[in-house]
Formats: structure tokens, sequence, C-alpha cells
């Protein structure tokens, strides 16, 4: 079903330099072999137009991937003009795209929809706007 | 079994939780880190205008309110919060308690130090130890070679070690804080801060004092750990840790055990931050509402342009909805941002020209602030050294100098 992937899977980001890192976590084996196959570096660049050049780690023991996304702060949260110029929301932003998960992996019965029907959709930078998911 | 306790993640964080980790059961240690990049450029700073500053001010003034109490309870306090200036972070507590204060100094006070220098410390019967730029897990290691008289060959225990050290270094990020399902946890009003109960192998236990808000579960412990981090393989100056070794259990309620890491030797390299003054910068935030937002972050764009000749960029947020029922989801914020080598050129020059638009701009032109000065700004550049050009040493409380490597 067509959900947010923060409704099944956990994100922690900051900055490291002029890179930002995003970890993002299942919280069952099912849940990491499908973040594992579907959560390419390609995938998330998709999700999260900002990020151009990134390189994905896997932590299997922790069930999380990690992601270094290279020179998206610029010189660094000093001289950085990103308005969330230490990257800590990277994560958030990524847990609030919507895409195709496989209902098996939910918890029967499926939590509530994230996004309440008729609400504005979330807010993503102009450049997100631009490129919608199909 | 050691237990050591943090009470500050950053230079900022809780006032009050040096007392509150004291007061909330007993503690061997207890650490608290000052630094990140950003702090070493505040630091740095505030050390052109005075050569005797230099560390972390907040601290001193934390310690004058819960030293008593520490010393009354044995509790050992290891801190970062010398920053660039450690020795004068010393002098500076000496005048305020007798308890036994050391330091440990680099020749280069960007340098990312390891433990070494702490464990010479504490051995030593220091009751505060105050570093300037050690690792952060270093705060945790040092305790623990102290105790458990780990060599640079025990290198799975010092992993261990660091791992933990990283679980704690960001204060209530590793209870509940900054974590994505907070929707879960009961209480998340006032967390409390993390606490590793350190074995002997390097194996942990992560919890938190009985009371405290927050949880410590795996799924807390597991968002901490990815927390800043690069590739599996951990870089430090005391080891070199296996992240994608770490195995972490559920022992029971606020109680999470952490086993298995793997170390390996550290590289024969330091890495070097050095903050560096970059130029002056400044910002002014126009609100757009309605229709035509395009074309009035246009016209802002043009008449700025025309007035300022600094390196000007522009951001417009489109936090704006369609035929909205309350101002502020009508309304769009255009983010200007002046930088320049010139605090002239970004000060009053810029935010005086962007106020200037007020009666002769777009309709219904409102700015989020009034005008301000330029601000410096720093660039922070890391760059690596051979360990050996590196010269650390540990000032022991009677004043003697040990070198450490």
């Amino acid at each position: 079903m067509r959900m947010p992937l923060g409704t099944l899977f956990g994100a922690r980001s900051g900055d490291k330099g002029g890179d930002a890192n995003i970890g993002v976590w299942a919280r069952s084996d099912e849940a990491y072999a499908w973040l594992r196959e579907t959560l390419t570096e390609d995938k998330l660049k998709e999700l999260l137009p900002e990020v151009r050049d990134v390189s994905r780690h896997e932590l299997p023991n922790l069930r999380a991937l990690n992601f270094l996304v290279h020179g998206i702060l610029g010189d660094g949260v000093a001289a950085s003009t990103r308005f969330d110029p230490q990257g800590k929301a990277l994560g958030e932003w990524l847990r609030s795209r919507v895409v195709d998960i496989p209902d098996e992996l939910f918890p029967a019965p499926p939590a509530a929809p994230a996004v309440p029907r008729g609400a504005a959709p979330p807010h993503t930078p102009r450049a997100a706007h631009q490129k919608p998911i199909p | 079994m050691i237990r050591i306790g943090n009470a500050s993640g950053f230079y900022g964080d809780r006032a009050t939780a040096w007392q509150e980790m004291l007061d909330g059961g007993h503690l061997d240690v207890l650490t608290g880190d000052y630094l990140a990049e950003l702090t070493m450029l505040i630091l740095a700073k505030d050390r052109m205008k005075d050569p005797s500053t230099g560390y972390a001010k907040t601290f001193l003034r934390q310690l004058e309110g819960f030293v008593g109490t520490a010393l009354d309870r044995g509790t050992k306090i290891v801190t970062n919060a010398g920053g660039l200036n450690p020795a004068g972070l010393r002098k500076a507590i000496e005048t305020i308690t007798t308890a036994k204060v050391a330091h440990v100094t680099a020749t280069d006070a960007g340098a990312y130090i390891g433990a070494t220098g702490i464990a010479e410390c504490l051995k030593a019967g220091a009751d505060i130890v105050v570093t300037g730029r050690v690792t952060d897990a270093s705060l945790v290691v040092g305790p623990g070679i102290a105790h458990f008289g780990w060599g640079p060959g025990d290198l799975d225990a010092l992993a261990g070690a660091t791992v933990a050290g990283h679980i704690l270094e960001c204060g209530a990020q590793a209870t509940g804080g900054n974590y994505a399902f907070f929707t879960e946890l009961p209480d998340l009003d006032h967390p409390g801060f993390p606490i590793a109960e350190l074995h002997e192998d390097g194996a942990s236990v992560i919890t938190k004092h009985p009371g405290t808000g927050g949880a410590v579960t795996v799924d807390t412990v597991t968002a901490q750990l990815l927390y800043e981090i690069g590739a599996p393989e951990y870089l430090g100056p005391d080891v070199t840790s296996h992240f994608d070794t770490i195995r972490l259990t559920q022992q029971g309620d606020d109680r999470v055990a952490v086993d298995g890491v793997k170390g390996s030797p550290p590289p024969d390299t330091l890495k070097i931050g050095t903050p560096a003054l970059a130029g002056f910068r400044n910002s002014m935030t126009f609100v757009l509402c309605g229709l035509h937002i395009e074309e009035k972050a246009a016209l802002v764009e043009r008449q700025l342009r025309r007035k300022i000749k600094g390196d000007l960029e522009f951001q417009l947020a489109r936090t704006d909805h369609p035929d909205a029922d309350d101002e502020q989801r009508a309304s769009a914020l255009l983010a200007v941002h002046i930088k320049s080598t010139d605090p002239k050129v970004a000060g009053r020059a810029f935010s005086q020209a962007a106020v200037e638009l007020a009666l002769a701009s777009y309709p219904g032109l409102t700015l989020t602030g009034p005008p301000g000065d330029a601000t410096p700004f720093g660039i922070f550049r890391a760059e690596f050294v051979p360990r050996d050009a590196v010269h650390q040493v540990a000032v022991l409380p009677d004043g003697t100098e040990v070198e450490v490597r």
C-alpha cells in the first residue's frame, strides 16, 4: 500500500562537515530485507531530489542502512545557507515520503494513515514539487 | 563494572542535567561533551577577543553548583569543556573548588586525540579531568582504561567502550530525544540522560536513572548508533570500531545490552579540525502572501541586486497554500542571504536595503525580523597528520606533566 516510509522505518540524520548522513532502520527482519532491496542510492535520490551524491553502507546487525550524502551542506554548518544547515531533519523528510510498501510488512491491522484524507500534502522544498513521485 | 553517565551532549545542553544525574543514583564517572565543529568556531571567536577564554564558560557556572555533590558522592567528572584552552579552564576551576583537577593538552588544539591522557589523570587521583578536543567517545574510553587497565592491544574492549561512548555522547538522543517513533513513548517531556554500565570486556548495558522520562530501548539506542557515522569501520584515535559487529539486546525496562563489538588497530594518523574565519554573513526573510508569489520574489531579487554588490542568495520556500483560510498558510517565505569578506557590505548596508523596500515593492511586504548586523562565519577544514606530529601531555593534579601517546 502507498504509505509514508516512516510508518515502518525510523531514521536519524546529522552533519559531518559539508556532508550529512541519514541512518534508516527497520524493526523486523522482513522489513529490513525489503528496505535493503528497495532503498537504493538511486531511490534515495528520487525521494530526496536535493541529494546529488550519496553512498550507502549496510549494517544488517542493526537492520539499518547508512547513507552518506556528500556535499549537501556546502562548506559545513557555520557557512551553510541551507535552512536546515546541520541536516537534522533530512531523516524526517525521508520518512514523510510516500512509497509502495508490501501489505504483509504491516502488523495487522494496519496503522491509521499518517496523512489524513483531505489534508494538505506534506511540505517539501521546491525541487521536490517539481518532480513528484509517479 | 563501572557506571558512567553523561550530562551534556553539546555546548548549550540542559543546564540542570549535571545535578539531576548526580542526584538520580550512583555513578562512578559523569562526563560532559561540549564540543562540535560549530562550537570550535564559536570558541575560536571568543579567544580572538580574550586569550584567557576559549573554553565552555557554561560548564564553569554549572560546576559551581554541583561540585560539592560530586565530591561527596565520589563521582569523577570528565569533560572536554576545555575546548581550545583546557589549561585556562583548569585555572578557573581551581579558583572555585579545592577538588583535585587535572587537564590534557595537545600541541595542536584542534587535534582529535584519544583517551590515554584522561586515563593518566584519573589514575593520578583527579576528581575533575578537563580536556580540549578529544573524540567524544574518548570521554567514556578514558575511565574504562583507568579502571580496567586496558592496553592498546585490548582492541575489542576499547571498541566496546567506544561504542558505549558514541551512544552516550549526545545525551538524551539515546533516551528518546530526536527519536523517530517518539509518539510511542509514554513520557518524553523531560527525558533522563543516559548511563553506561561498562564491563571489563568492553560490553555495556545502557540505562538511565529510575523515574526519569524518555526510554532506553533497542530502537532508541539504534537511532543514536546511526547518528553522524560514515562507513561501518568507525575510525578513532583509540581503536577502529566495527559498527557492523554491534549486538543490541533488550534486557529489561530501560536496559539495553551492547556486546559483540570487534576492534582493530586505529589509523596511524590523527584528524585535525581547523576552524578558519571565512567572512561575514547576514539574512533577511520576506513574507510573500497570496497571489503572484513567483513574481513578488522576482521583484525583490531585482531590487536588491540593484543596490547590493555582495554575494546574494535567494531561497523561496513555497509554504503558501492557494485559497487558504488563515494568513500564515497563505504565505510563502523568501530568505535572502549575503556573504562578504567586508562586514560593512554584509551588515546594515544589506539589511537596511531590505527594509527600504517596505513601501516601494510588492503588495503586502513584511519581514520576519528587524535589520541586523553581519555575523562572522567560519569554515571548518579537516586534515590528517601523523600521530607522532601531535604532542599530548597530561598535567596531573600536582602539576606533574606526563607525555602520552
